[in-house]
């Protein structure tokens, strides 16, 4: 059996937890019930089955179909370093984007990959994990920090909240 | 566009910081022996020992204004000829053309595809391997590199889709950021790697190919270090920076 070696590789655009927001079609907290390998021309996608247990924007459905880069088939692997990674069982805040070809993926990669913990006292908070994937600001240089992100359940929901309200208006 | 325009600013800037990081990965597994087994192109499955490669017309990038895809196309095939040419390196690349469907043949083969990428991805790039090669490493059979379909193309760029494809991790990084500064003349990869436009390859460049696929010549001159850095518990460092000091005192060139 072989074991490997972290990568990094994606190239990301920064996007703030309100441009998430804007740019995703869909948003919802779920956990991870089946996966499959599809092939679309020359690459194969993983794609997950999403039980949704809580939504703050798209349509309203139960599932929902998640795929994400790479996979095995045919006795190959393709890896694509710095594409998100799913656990079956773990409970994830999602920002998804469905493009026109109507295949569902992860808004900015590991930006738009949220999970939920409990905190000390018992309370929920919304934690991203850090990121080795290079991360370019909006116009500028390399963008600061690590990518992570520690909230508390109520404040993530209201500017998530606040941010699609806002663009509503727009 | 409007998006993608504002990354050839943050290109620039990013670039500059990546003097720094001049360390080569390989694209490698550990068995749970603690044995390293890269993924590197089976020499004995090439004609010619020649990887060929193709950029697929399925999803046709858009361009920059002033920017054509024969362009682009021509980039590549100058790239092509520069790693082709690498002396103390056994594999030989080329240009395979534009395809619109399947990779032609059964050959292992590097691939250029535009694609629908969510909001936030630029690019990613990555390896089809076999799950064993049966000869001490896992054989690359097809190289990827997946760009959003809004394209930046510069000549720097063409060789920084070679460095992805044909050697390591960190420098898909670079060719990630470098292709959204095709519309910049002023910027190029020669600037972040000490190279020039007649000299494109760097000795970094010229090292990873050659210890992947070294001829005689290169194993009579060159040594190489090689092993792991782990945690006292024996749990592997991810990433660690290695700095070799030579019996003088000087730190030797990653």
């Amino acid at each position: 059996m072989l074991v490997v070696a972290a990568m990094s590789a994606a190239t990301l655009e920064q996007l703030s937890l309100e441009a998430l927001a804007r740019e995703s079609t869909a948003i919802v907290q779920g956990r991870v019930t089946g996966e499959r390998t599809v092939q679309a021309g020359p690459l194969l996608y993983t794609v997950k089955t999403i039980a949704v247990d809580r939504r703050w924007k798209g349509a309203d459905e139960t599932t929902v179909e998640v795929s994400l880069p790479g996979g095995s088939a045919g006795g190959q692997r393709q890896v694509f370093g710095g594409a998100p990674l799913l656990e079956p069982g773990r409970d994830y805040i999602l920002f998804l984007w469905t493009g026109p070809s109507g295949r569902t993926q992860i808004t900015g990669f590991s930006q738009g990959v949220c999970e939920l913990e409990a905190a000390s006292d018992g309370a929920e908070r919304v934690v991203r994990r850090p990121s080795s994937d290079v991360v370019l600001a909006p116009g500028g240089a390399q963008a600061a920090g690590d990518g992570s992100l520690d909230l508390a359940f109520g404040e993530f929901s209201s500017r998530v909240e606040a941010a699609l309200a806002g663009a509503g208006k727009q | 566009m409007k998006r993608a325009r504002g990354f050839v600013a943050a290109a620039i800037a990013l670039a500059a910081a990546a003097v720094s990081a001049p360390a080569y990965y390989h694209y490698v597994h550990f068995a749970e022996d603690g044995s390293r087994v890269v993924e590197k192109f089976d020499l004995a499955a090439l004609p010619d020992q020649r990887v060929l490669f193709f950029v697929s017309s399925q999803q046709m990038p858009l361009l920059a204004v002033n920017d054509s895809f024969d362009g682009v196309l021509s980039q590549i095939r100058q790239a092509l000829s520069v790693w082709d040419a690498v002396p103390t390196s056994e594999l030989r690349v080329g240009f395979g053309g534009v395809v619109d469907g399947a990779l032609p043949g059964s050959a292992p083969a590097g691939q250029i595809i535009f694609a629908e990428l969510p909001p936030g991805v630029i690019g990613m790039g990555g390896p089809v391997s076999t799950f064993d090669s049966g000869r001490g490493f896992r054989s690359i059979v097809r190289s990827q590199v997946v760009l959003a379909a809004i394209i930046w193309s510069t000549a720097a760029a063409a060789h920084q889709l070679l460095r992805t494809v044909l050697l390591d991790a960190r420098a898909r990084n670079r060719a990630r950021f470098d292709q959204h500064t095709l519309a910049s003349s002023a910027m190029s990869t020669d600037v972040t790697r000490s190279t020039t436009r007649s000299q494109p390859l760097g000795a970094d460049d010229l090292a990873g190919l050659s210890a992947l696929y070294p001829t005689d010549a290169f194993h009579q001159r060159t040594g190489v270090i090689e092993g792991r850095v782990v945690f006292s518990d024996s749990s592997p460092v991810a990433l660690a920076s290695v700095t070799a000091i030579h019996p003088g005192g000087a730190s030797l060139p990653r």
